[in-house]
Order: C-alpha cells, then structure tokens, then sequence
C-alpha cells in the first residue's frame, strides 16, 4: 500500500508549479527580470547545509549538483536536483570499507532524500524546510528533519554574511542528544540486508527527537568557514569500529574554487578528517553562454499604392513557378540548416514544410524559415504558412501574416505582438499541389566513432561501462521510412563482470552481464519502420526487426495529439522476442505480446506528466507514472515509478522499478546551436519487473516539440 | 580497479580517433555527438588564445570611402571589439552587423536590440528615451524584454532620468564634434544603471558616442558613430 506514496510524492510536484489552467489563447508567458539566486553550500549528504547537518536553504530552480565526501572510509557521492523552487530530490550512493563481514568488505547501499521548502526566508523569519533522508526501506542514513535557517548581511560589522541553522532530527538525526519523542516512540532499527525501495511511512517522524545546529560564516567570494552540532550518534558504523565519535563538533573550511565547483576539509566527530567537492551546475546558466548569431534581414516589399505591377498575380499563371521559388528557396534555408520539404505557393498565400536540423528550438527555425520566405516570394504572397516537420511527420501549421513580420521587426514586445497575431493549427497530413525537391528522397547517412554505454549502482559497483566503436547507418527511401542500424565493437568494459541474476521472473533484463560477455561485435539494433498522419491530429509508427539489443520483434504505435492541446493519448502493441546473447541474428525462447495504453499531459512551464498502463516485458501487468521538467535549451530532468502485479519479493532489491533521467543538451556545453543530446535513464538498481521494450522513435518525444505549447515557451527567440 | 581504468583509457582514445559522418540526412546519436565535440574542440584549439588583438586603426580617408557610416562597439565585460556595418536601414532604425551576423538594432543611436550576443535584447521600448534624448533632459520609462540561456522571455523595466551634464567636444578619426553630454541614470529591479550619450549639439538625433547598457548578462557597450 505504501508504493501510492511514491506516486503521491511525484504528484505533490506538480502542486507546486502554479496555474495550471487549459488555455487555447495564453498570452506570452513573460518574467520580470530577477537576480540570479545564491546557490547555497552543501553539506556531506549533497544536499544544502553545513558539513553532516542540513540547512533549510533551497538551491536555484533547476539546479543539479554532484557532490562527493569522504571520510572515516565512508564514501558518499550524491545527485541533487531543485525540481521547482521548494522541491528537490537527491540520490546517494554509498560505499563504507570494512562494513560488512566483521570488517572485511565494503557495503554498498543507495538511498533517495526529498526536501520540501516549507517557507522561504524573508526580513525577519527564517527559511524552513522539511526533509525526508533515506526514505525508502529501512536505509542506514534513514532520518528526517525540521530545519530553520536564517541569513544575516555583516553582521556585527564582520565581513561576509553568517547563516544560523537549527533544527530537529529524527531517525538517525535524532540518535544523539535525544530531547525525548513527539509522534510515537517505535522505530525499527536498521537491517543491512533488507529489500527495501519501498517508503517507510510507519516511521516517519517516529522514536527521538534531538536538536542541531550550525553556522557558516562566508568571509568573502571564495572562503567559508563552518562549524556545528551534530545529532547523529553513527551507531552502526562506530559499533563495527569503522571510527570513534569522540565528540558532536564538528569543524570545516571550503574554497569556492569556482562558480560551479566548492572543495572542502574538515575535522569531524574528535577523531576524523573529512573532505568534500561539490559541483553545482543549472540549466540556466549554460557552460558556454548561448548565442545565437543575428537573422538576414526582412526585405520589406515595396509600397503597392505606388508599385502596383510589383503585386500583381500574374506570375501564377506559370507553371513553373512554384518550382523557381522552390530553387530559390532551397539554398537561403541551407544557410540556417534548414531543409525544403514541400512548398505550395498560391497567388496569396504560401505553406512551407520544412526540416529543422540546427536549432533545439523550433521557434527560431520558424523564424528563420519565414524570413527566407519574406526574401523569397511574390509581393502578392501575404499569408505565411510554416510547418515543421521531423522524420516525414508535419508537427503543426503556424500561420503569420507577410505584413506582421514587417511591421513587427523593430517594434517594442515584438514577439509577444507576433505571437498574438500568430494562428497554430494542426498540420494536414500531406500538402496538395506542392513542389518538393527532386533530390530529397532517399536519404542514406552513415556515421562511425566511439560509444559508450554505462549501467550504474549494481550492489558491487557504482558505475560500469562498455565502450569501443559504433558504426550506424541510416536510410530514408521515402518521407516517414526509415531503415536503420548499428553495429559495435566493444574495446573495453566491465559490464560482463556483473552478478549472475538471482531473477525468478523471465530474464528481461537482468542478463545483461552474459549478453555482455557473449557478444563482441553485437549488432545493437537493426529495424525498419514507417511513421505516417492518419489524420490532422493523428500519429503512427510500425516498426519491426532488431529493435534493441535484448529484444526483437514487431512494434505498433498510434498517437493522438493536437497542436493546440496539452492532453496527448497514446497506445503501443509489441510482439517481442528475447535476441540471441551474441546479440546476432539468432532469438531465444522467450517471447511476450506487450504494450501500454499511454496519458500525456503538458502541465505548463515545461512540466509534463504521463502514465502508462499495460503489460510489461516480463509479463506482469501495472502501469508507470512519469513527471519530468524539460527546459527550452532541451535540458531534461525526470522520475519515473512502475507498479506491477509482480511482489517485492519477487522483484528481488529494490521492490518495484523506479529511475530517474537526464538529458543535457551538447549546445549547452558548446554555446552554439545543435540538436544532439545527452541522456542517461539512473535506476538505483535494474530488475526484470516492470521492464518496457526499447523501441526506437517512439512517437510522443518526436511530436511534441513543434506544437503550440513548446513553440510558446521559447517564441521570445522567433526574432533571432 | 585496473579495469575500469582500461575503460577511461579506451573511451579517450577513441575520442580522439576520427568519427566520422556523412551522407544527405539528418541525425541524431552518440557518433555524431561525438563529432560535434571534437569539431567544437578543433575550433576552440584554432582560436587564438591570449589577448585578443586590437582593432585595426582605421583613417579618415578611409571612412570616407565608405558608402555608409559604421560603428564602433566595445563590450567593456567581455574584452571584446568590433566594428559593424549597417546591414539593414528603415527609417530612423539601423541593423549594425559583423561579419558573423552579431547585429546591434539601433533607433536614432539608441541600442533596441540585440543579436548573436548571449542574453539577448529581443526587443524594447523606445519613444519616451529618445523623446527626452531629444529633449535633452526628462523623465523616461522603458522596457527591455531579454531572452535568457533557457529562451525564456525576461523583461526588465527601467525607471530613468536624463539629464544635460554640460558641452563636450570629441575627436572621432581625426574629426571633432560639438557635443552635449546626457547622462541617464536609471533604476530597475536589480539595481542602479547609468548611461552616457554625447549628442550632436545642433542635431539632437545624432548621437556620436556613448556607453548605454544592454541588460544584466552583456553589461555596458561603448559605442562611437564613424561618420560625417
């Protein structure tokens, strides 16, 4: 029953993020101009705070650190994400030498904290934050915590800024210095070898309560001093006699190295030195600033009071016209790496259909895409239609008047005058009396170089990873078709090295270490499929071969999902067959009819939520609850849930499967404008239930960009 | 151990080995994020490091023989030069551009937009600065709508006061000019914010020279008008 919370927590996100409301005609979404919030320092849990203890700050929206500590043999490296500006979210991953075994081994355990900012700091209160440490099973680092914190500017004429925090710890923030209970007094005690995964809600809150306490003098840019008082008696690791706690001071000094990157040393418990480096990146400060060079200018088109034979339709009588202004349009799109896909030119109006193959962001494909037809067509052409297209699919039509863009250019809340004036509609699945090129179809595109493929956190490694060469190739014989492939071979890795599965469900999932040490140059995927609009809002795919390294088969999806709507309905039937471990042509016995029926709903501000009912891999019927926030650089961060009919016990570590994922785009790190990505899907641990087939090219992701609610949140560009 | 460290070893050679693409279509992928990289990565080596060199000294003479004016743009926090041409002219509107297609929007010498430079300048208000510019003292608001890293649309509003400090003569390439110095100081959310404008002193639509700010990311551009 407990497993509802896992989904409550997701959902009690979106509370967070503000208004909601179905809206066809929103205005512009503009922010007043803020100055970028402090990011606070952080403490040897990843997450804000002093050096053991946690602060009630909050990070900048958005932000992701990393962060690693060390001491008395207890390694802890830690991912914090500010998911909305009070909620935010870390993973840990644990290593303490000599824990297990009476002192031979190392203990390797991963835990998930959640943190809610419950107040924010103003002229006189201080900010407070409630938090959730180690909250699922009963995880060694299991606690939760009530803390204030308060910031005050030079005080008593000292350089710098000083922050007081105090609090109340329970678990093990409350094992030391107890001031008694307030919510009950039974609390299991730590079990090294439970399942876990799941919330322990019978805890919460429950057995001692004891009191910490810290302070950080930040004498200037670079150096901060801290001290406080821990409440943590570390039980298990000093009666195991990994250290002694010889006191609860502890002392630190940290250097900002940079504005990303903070080091620190520190002198804990009476007996131990400690070190820390912290990294904190965020989307909206991107590693190279984005720039994005100027348009060619919009030439205006002369005045037809005086120049009426420059207006006249004449021109259309000619057959071969729309193929001229097709030539001519051609190389002007190149020059912005955009692609003619079709063009239908009437006297009055025209419709481009175009491929964006250089901007994340669609809006500024559709900005260039019109000036070029500004430069391009008749006078007499004054209604612009554009639609962007990806992989043969027409995403949506934005129809923009000739005049708006010229009058427009220079005038004050330009994008927000065009946006108003601006039509979204859905695409028609094929563009009549057009004119494509000639030289179009087929498309063949190859590519080689190095790959990398990780797995992280098994129960004996933090991070694994194959690498060596790829080589791809790609195949378009016509709009929507694909056949593509990818062969590899691995160099190097240590992904066969993994334990043996302990599954009793089919092995969906868990072989990954026998597929890795049977296959050298497996071919990774090897398909064909063709995507099509059955209709105006209507999506398909049919995809068959090797889909992915572990599976094959044949794959059927439908999508409905109109351009001006934030509610998007899916459904995917799969016949799949589990692939031969040499990852050859060969299958197994295994095989499964699996698919979901698939809810997505854009939130706003780039919060999209989504569930997924159906059978999964292994056969276990449940569905998965999604919420991720992608930012309009492309910048992704999300959570995923699986609640199968299989049991914890059967699930093996873990209890059911969650994850996270995280996607960075490469022009964030480049400051130039590019459509590769970087992603990575994180579960603490991947188990056979709850398992989807990977299927290539699935249709939400290809759609969604390039209808009205993505093209809205990043229109202030369309000038650019 | 020694084998993860293998893996490091091997994912670093083979970076630098050549990946490789071609073809006519368009793809996304490990491979070719790759090859992005190490294009970027190429560039950057190609880049000259160091301080960067300073504008040619240009001559009288030779803006003479230029069909139109140009402008002189110094970014004062990015150590960064430039001098740009008029791209596009509409009324009392000038697209300045680099090479590169960096462009400066200017209305009557006053910055209203920007291009290629980072946070950009998407749009602005303009007729109550230039009136009082014009005027030569007042009262002005306006609004800058920047775009962040993030494509966000960000809006900055500036409460600001014009003021005639006094004459200046400049010296521009060789020439002088008779100017009035104005000084704007301007307050927003995040602070105070002064600009300088050397206006002609007879003609109050031609500023020669100023130093006006682009919004919190750029910071200040100093400006000189290279004409007659």
């Amino acid at each position: 029953m407990t497993r509802t919370l896992w989904v409550s927590a997701l959902a009690s996100c979106v509370a967070v993020t503000g208004n909601f409301a179905w809206s066809q005609n929103a205005p512009l979404d503009t922010q007043p101009y803020k100055a970028p919030a402090e990011q606070p320092s952080l403490n040897f849990y990843g997450l804000p705070g002093v050096i053991d203890t946690p602060s009630a700050l909050a990070m900048p929206d958005g932000q992701l650190a990393v962060s690693v500590s060390h001491f008395a043999g207890q390694t802890r490296t830690s991912i914090s994400a500010q998911f909305t500006p009070r909620l935010s979210a870390t993973f840990r991953y644990i290593g303490l030498q000599d824990f297990n075994d009476f002192g031979f081994s190392t203990f390797r355990d991963r835990s998930f904290d959640l943190r809610y900012l419950i107040l924010k700091e103003g002229k006189y209160l201080p900010a407070v934050t409630v938090g959730l440490q180690d909250l699922a099973g009963t995880g060694i680092y299991s606690g939760e915590y009530v803390v204030a914190t308060k910031t005050f500017d030079q005080p008593l004429n000292l350089p710098g800024q000083i922050r007081l925090s105090g609090g109340l710890g329970w678990g093990r923030l409350g094992s030391s210095g107890a001031i008694g209970t307030l919510f009950g007094s039974a609390r299991p005690a730590f079990v090294t070898n439970d399942t876990g995964g799941e919330p322990s809600t019978d805890q919460w809150f429950r057995g001692d309560v004891a009191p910490f306490a810290g302070i950080e003098w930040t004498i200037n840019d670079r150096i901060g001093l801290k001290a406080e008082y821990s409440s943590d008696a570390y039980e298990p690791e000093t009666s195991r006699g990994l250290f002694t706690r010889d006191s609860r001071l502890n002392l630190g000094v940290e250097y900002q190295y940079s504005d990303r990157l903070r080091l620190g040393a520190y002198y804990l418990y009476g007996s131990e030195l400690g070190v820390s480096a912290q990294l904190q990146l965020n989307p909206n400060r991107a590693l190279t600033p984005r720039t994005v060079s100027g348009a060619r200018p919009i030439i205006e088109r002369p005045s037809r009071a005086t120049n009426p034979t420059d207006w006249t339709t004449d021109w259309a009588a000619s057959s071969n016209a729309p193929a001229t202004m097709r030539d001519a349009l051609a190389p002007d799109l190149a020059t912005d790496g955009l692609r003619i896909e079709a063009l239908q030119v009437l006297p009055t109006s025209a419709e481009l259909r175009f491929t964006n193959t250089r901007f994340e962001n669609t809006s500024i494909a559709v900005g260039r895409a019109a000036r070029a037809m500004a430069r391009v067509l008749p006078a007499s052409v004054e209604t612009f239609r554009l639609t962007p297209m990806r992989n043969g699919l027409a995403l949506s039509t934005i129809t923009v008047r000739r005049t708006d863009l010229e009058r427009l250019e220079f005038e004050p809340d330009a994008a927000s005058a065009l946006y108003a004036s601006a039509q979204f509609e859905d695409a028609r699945p094929t563009l009549p009396q057009s004119v494509r090129p000639a030289d179009l179809y087929p498309q063949l595109s190859w590519s080689y170089g190095p790959y990398v493929s990780p797995s992280y956190f098994d129960p004996d490694r933090p991070v694994r990873a194959d690498a060596g060469l790829a080589a791809r190739m790609h195949y378009r014989p016509a709009p929507g078709w694909l056949i593509s492939g990818e062969v590899r071979a691995r160099l190097a890795g240590n992904i066969e090295d993994g334990r043996e599965s302990n599954s009793v469900l089919p092995r969906v999932r868990t072989d990954a270490a026998l597929f890795a040490q049977a296959a050298s140059t497996p071919i990774d995927n090897l398909f064909v499929s063709r995507q099509w609009k059955p209709g105006r809002s209507v999506y398909a795919r049919v995809s068959a071969g090797y889909l992915e390294s572990m599976f094959g088969g044949v794959s059927g999806e439908v999508l409905w999902k109109p351009t001006n709507s934030r509610l998007a309905l899916g459904a995917e039937i799969n016949y799949a067959r589990q692939r031969d471990f040499d990852q050859r042509f060969g299958f197994q016995d295994y095989d499964v009819v699996t698919g979901h029926i698939s809810a997505y709903y854009e939130l706003g501000r780039g919060y999209t939520a989504q569930v997924d009912v159906g059978r999964y891999l292994a056969g276990d019927k449940g569905a998965t609850f999604t919420l991720s926030r992608e930012f309009e650089n492309g910048w992704k961060i999300g959570g995923f849930v699986t609640l199968t009919d299989v049991s914890s016990a059967d699930f093996g570590e873990g209890s059911f499967d969650k994850g996270v994922t995280l996607t960075i785009p490469l022009g964030w790190f480049l400051g130039q404008p590019s459509r590769q990505k970087i992603s990575t899907t994180i579960r603490p641990i991947q188990r056979d239930g709850g398992a989807r087939l990977r299927v290539p090219g699935r249709l939400y992701e290809q759609v969604r960009k390039g209808h009205r609610e993505d093209l809205a949140e990043s229109w202030s560009r369309v000038w650019n | 151990m020694a084998k993860t460290m293998r893996i490091y070893l091997a994912t670093i050679l083979l970076s630098a080995l050549a990946a490789c693409s071609g073809g006519t279509g368009f793809e996304t992928g490990q491979t070719q994020t790759f090859q992005e990289i190490r294009t970027s990565f190429r560039q950057a080596i190609k880049r000259p490091s160091g301080p960067r060199p300073p504008l040619p000294k240009l001559s009288r003479a030779f803006l003479d023989s230029l069909l139109n004016p140009a402008l002189e743009a110094v970014l004062e926090d990015r150590d960064a030069s430039a001098y740009l041409d008029p791209l596009q002219i509409k009324g009392n509107v000038t697209v300045w551009s680099t090479t590169d297609l960096s462009q400066l929007i200017t209305r009557g010498g006053l910055v209203t937009g920007t291009r290629g430079l980072g946070s950009d300048i998407v749009s602005s208000s303009y007729a109550q600065t230039l009136a009082a510019l014009a005027a030569r003292g007042g009262m002005a608001q306006r609004r800058l709508n920047l775009t962040n890293d993030l494509d966000q649309s960000i809006q900055v509003s500036l409460s600001c006061q014009i003021r005639d400090v006094g004459p200046e003569t400049l010296e521009i390439v060789e020439l002088t000019f008779s100017t009035r110095h104005l000084l704007e100081t301007c307050t927003y959310s995040g602070g105070t914010i002064v600009n300088d404008y050397w206006v002609d002193s007879r003609d109050s639509g031609k500023i020669w020279k100023s130093r006006q700010w682009l919004g919190p990311e750029i910071g200040w551009i100093k400006l000189r008008l290279f004409g007659r």
